[in-house]
């Protein structure tokens, strides 16, 4: 008998149909698998045979032959074994309701007959969704992250028998669908900007880069607080719409590193590769081509901790992902394109030592280990970072009895007005904010008169900045403007811009 | 160049040779030039293998002034009349010297600034400040080129466009550390002097570097010790001050701070060595120095809170954001009018200091 069932597989984040055809043959006993199938998928066959033996079914002793079409993509992972079980039970009379037919399974099998769950539920069914697929059985336990796609209706299923009985008829309820602000709320961030105390400077930076959407590098001696400082700026980027909340769930669903329990991504992601981290890692690839971390940390922020330790390869990787906010990862099989639309933050010390200008420490470094450790950071990187923040710890003493510190959500309004104003300037533009701009937006929106003109060249020949800063100046000065609710760059926002850099002040 | 000159050209480019050596050869004869033709003293004093390389510079002499005069360096022996009269005094006088720039600069009063190559932020602060005063006062600062307080102390004459002496441990043809390079150029460029006691050729070898320090304090009226560790070259090069009867001057260092407990020690040691300003420098070597009239500048209300602040030391931006009451923005901003028109500077990591 011969019986053909629904499943999904994922091509990056887009799932594409897979049917699973199962026909049995007398003759010697045996089982083939054809249509491209990967080890793990080929596996299937013992877990398949020792779960349905240990639900209580009958393993035919014939020869059987399951076809994946279409037949010539490559097949990964375990995420077939569901269809091929309930397949086989069809196949053998031992399921003789015709209802799987309606039905998208999706599920690994274990031997005790259990439905595991898998990584990508989300955009498997999304896909499917679009396809016009209606009714899936999925694991039990990606159910909450199924829950939030509606119009669907979706059974998660615990063990292979469950699916058996309700294919039969027996009443299961489907997944009730749940509310994303409701979970947006149940989880929120587990830090606040009120947390940090003291660095004003440092906030203020972090609210306009935030705010004109900007990168941002922080120096400053070990144990300044920069990497607690760029953890808290998640919380002041605007709330992660549930679009946004599904595009970053999907991405991180397929990486396999999605809380099951809440089943959708509710805050910003905020990533922090090691800088022993490989390009396959950061930018995304390996044999899948699973997603990097550019990708996992979509919407959110990139914090590269210790950026000249990164190896310089993985640091100029980062360059189309910054320019394009997407990447694309191409490997033999396959060409898959993730976006990659984060917010980078980096930290560096002053110098090899960490000492380099402290206050009370003494530098041992030689200027040319300083200029190793700066000459790390190439010019190309470095023009796509428009803050430099000097970053230094204060004593305890200047810590304490300070005024109490603005919460999260209050810089997060101000940002959120910004935000509105840079669409409104933006509008009909693939442009959303002030970091985005090219030489054409620049001319018209970063205009400023002779009194700027004289300051800004005060400025460079003081300060001994090099020229090549003057279009992150004008775009930071513009996003200050912004935030001061002024229509014209003034002088003063022009003043405040050319303080936020601290790397070429420092070693020029 | 006569035939003294010659040799004691012959000699001085001898590489590695004990100066002692020199000397007791030196007295041996009545003149330099008679070296020429005494084989067996030369021999017999320098050994075999200086003996030769003597004699033959001697028959290359031509090719080493040549050497000297495409590298626009000079050589002064102890028979010059530009030998520095200072160092006819001390005890071990290099007999002769190769120097690069304008030996005019010896003229003025001469003060050595000597002091660590990893100061403080303190230690840099009062090397640059020290070494700007004298060189107001038409002082020369004498110093050994190294990294940390010398380089402080010659860039802020340099910066003035005022003459400084750089003693190198090496040959003029030989950067060290590489890194100066361009500071070297911009020392001769404004009227300043390169002097080193070693060939062309000489590597930074570490015994020259004592030998150099005698040299500093030699040429000095008096030395100043900016900052100094426990064990530092600098103390001996103090102590090779006071030996040569020079005045010695030196701040007191953070109690708290390794890298100043030279100075400290030094000071108990020598109580009479304290200075807590420049002008105490020159007070006590009678140098009067013009006043010079700042412009006063018309500052607003903030900026005199924050100047008043910051004539207590330096303070951190969110000391300063504590005691104006003005919001991030504006601080910022204001600091920035402030440091343009050259009053206060931002010192790194969100420091700020009157300048």
């Amino acid at each position: 008998m011969l019986a053909s069932l629904k499943s999904y597989a994922l091509d990056g984040l887009v799932g594409y149909r897979v049917d699973v055809e199962i026909d049995i043959n007398s003759g010697i006993p045996g089982y083939d698998m054809v249509g491209l199938a990967s080890t793990a998928t080929k596996e299937s066959k013992e877990r398949v045979r020792s779960a349905i033996k240990n639900s209580g079914y009958m393993y035919p002793a014939k020869h059987i032959v399951v076809n994946l079409a279409p037949a010539d993509t490559k097949k990964e992972g375990p995420i077939f074994d569901l269809a091929v079980a309930i397949g086989l039970l069809a196949a053998t009379g031992q399921l003789e309701s015709k209802s799987y037919k309606d039905y998208v399974f999706i599920g690994e099998l274990s031997l005790d007959g259990n439905i595991r769950s898998v990584n990508g539920i989300m955009p498997l069914l999304i896909s499917a969704m679009q396809d016009g697929h209606k009714k899936f059985v999925i694991p039990a336990e990606n159910a909450t992250e199924a829950s939030f796609i509606e119009g669907i209706e979706v059974y998660a299923l615990g063990t292979l028998r469950d699916a058996v009985d309700m294919l039969s008829g027996v009443v299961y309820e489907p997944v009730a669908t749940s509310d994303y602000s409701r979970a947006a709320e149940a989880h929120p961030y587990d830090i606040d900007f009120s947390d940090v105390k003291g660095q004003t400077v440092a906030k203020r930076a972090l609210e306009i880069a935030v705010a004109g959407g900007h990168n941002v590098i922080m120096i400053g001696p070990p144990g300044a607080g920069k990497t607690m400082l760029a953890k808290c700026v998640p919380t002041i980027m605007p709330d992660l719409t549930f679009e946004e909340a599904i595009e970053v769930t999907k991405i991180h669903s397929v990486a396999g590193i999605l809380d099951s329990s809440i089943g959708i991504v509710t805050t910003r992601p905020f990533r922090t590769p090691h800088h022993t981290t490989t390009v396959p890692a950061l930018v995304g690839g390996g044999m899948k081509a699973t997603p990097g971390e550019v990708s996992l940390a979509n919407y959110g922020v990139l914090f590269l901790d210790e950026m000249p330790e990164y190896s310089r390869h993985s640091l100029e990787t980062l360059r189309q992902p910054l320019e394009d906010r997407k990447v694309t990862v191409s490997r033999v099989m396959r060409t898959v394109e993730y976006p990659a639309n984060f917010m980078l933050i980096a930290s560096m010390n002053p110098c090899p030592c960490g000492n380099y200008g402290s206050k009370d420490q003494v530098c041992r470094c030689t200027p040319q280990q300083i200029h190793n450790y700066i000459g790390k950071l190439s010019g190309p990187l470095m023009d796509r970072i428009d803050l430099q923040i000097e970053v230094d710890n204060l004593s305890y003493d200047e810590l304490r009895g300070k005024q109490a510190a603005e919460t999260s959500a209050t810089i997060r309004e101000r940002v959120n007005r910004v935000r509105a104003i840079q669409r409104e300037r933006f509008k009909g533009l693939d442009i959303r904010t002030n970091a985005e701009m090219g030489p054409k937006e620049m001319a018209k929106y970063c205009a400023i008169d002779s009194d700027g003109e004289r300051l800004l060249a005060r400025a460079f020949q003081k300060l001994g900045l090099s020229a090549r800063g003057t279009t992150r100046i004008l775009k930071v000065a513009r996003t200050i403007a912004d935030i001061e609710g002024s229509e014209n760059i003034m002088p003063a926002h022009l003043a405040e811009a050319i303080q936020y850099r601290g790397v070429d002040r420092k070693y020029h | 160049m006569d035939d003294s000159t010659k040799c004691l050209l012959a000699l001085s480019s001898v590489g590695e040779l004990a100066l002692k050596k020199k000397h007791t050869l030196l007295k041996s004869v009545g003149d330099p030039s008679e070296l020429a033709g005494e084989r067996k003293k030369v021999k017999d004093i320098l050994g075999e293998e200086h003996a030769k390389a003597f004699f033959d510079n001697l028959e290359n002499i031509d090719e080493l002034a040549e050497k000297l005069a495409r590298e626009d360096a000079v050589f002064v022996s102890y028979l010059d009349d530009a030998y520095p009269e200072n160092l006819r005094e001390i005890d071990d006088p290099p007999i002769g010297l190769f120097a690069k720039g304008s030996l005019s600069a010896l003229n003025n009063e001469c003060i050595g600034i000597v002091g660590t190559r990893h100061p403080t932020r303190y230690g840099s602060k009062v090397a640059e400040e020290f070494a700007r005063e004298f060189a107001l006062a038409h002082m020369t600062v004498v110093s050994g080129f190294a990294r940390g307080v010398d380089s402080i102390a010659h860039k802020a004459c340099v910066a003035l466009g005022a003459p400084t002496v750089a003693v190198w441990g090496s040959g003029l043809d030989i950067c060290y550390p590489a890194e100066h390079r361009g500071l070297a150029d911009s020392i001769v460029l404004n009227g300043g002097l390169i002097l080193s006691e070693y060939p062309f050729g000489a590597p930074p070898l570490q015994y020259h570097f004592p030998e150099r320090n005698r040299l500093i304090s030699g040429l000095s009226r008096a030395v100043f010790l900016a900052e100094a560790a426990a064990k530092s070259g600098s103390l001996i090069t103090m102590k090779l001050a006071i030996e040569q009867g020079k005045d010695i001057f030196a701040v007191p260092g953070n109690i708290y701070a390794a890298e100043c407990e030279g100075n400290n020690k030094l000071l108990m040691e020598m109580p009479h060595a304290l200075v807590i300003s420049p002008e105490g420098v020159l007070d006590a070597l009678h140098i009067s120095r013009e006043a010079s009239e700042k412009e006063p500048v018309e500052l607003s209300i903030a900026e005199n809170i924050i100047v008043e602040e910051l004539k207590s030391g330096e303070k951190h931006f969110e000391e300063l954001l504590a005691a104006t009451d003005l919001t991030v923005g504006e601080l910022t901003n204001t600091l920035f009018g402030l440091e343009m028109n050259g009053i206060v500077e931002n010192i790194g990591g969100n420091y700020y200091d009157l300048v």
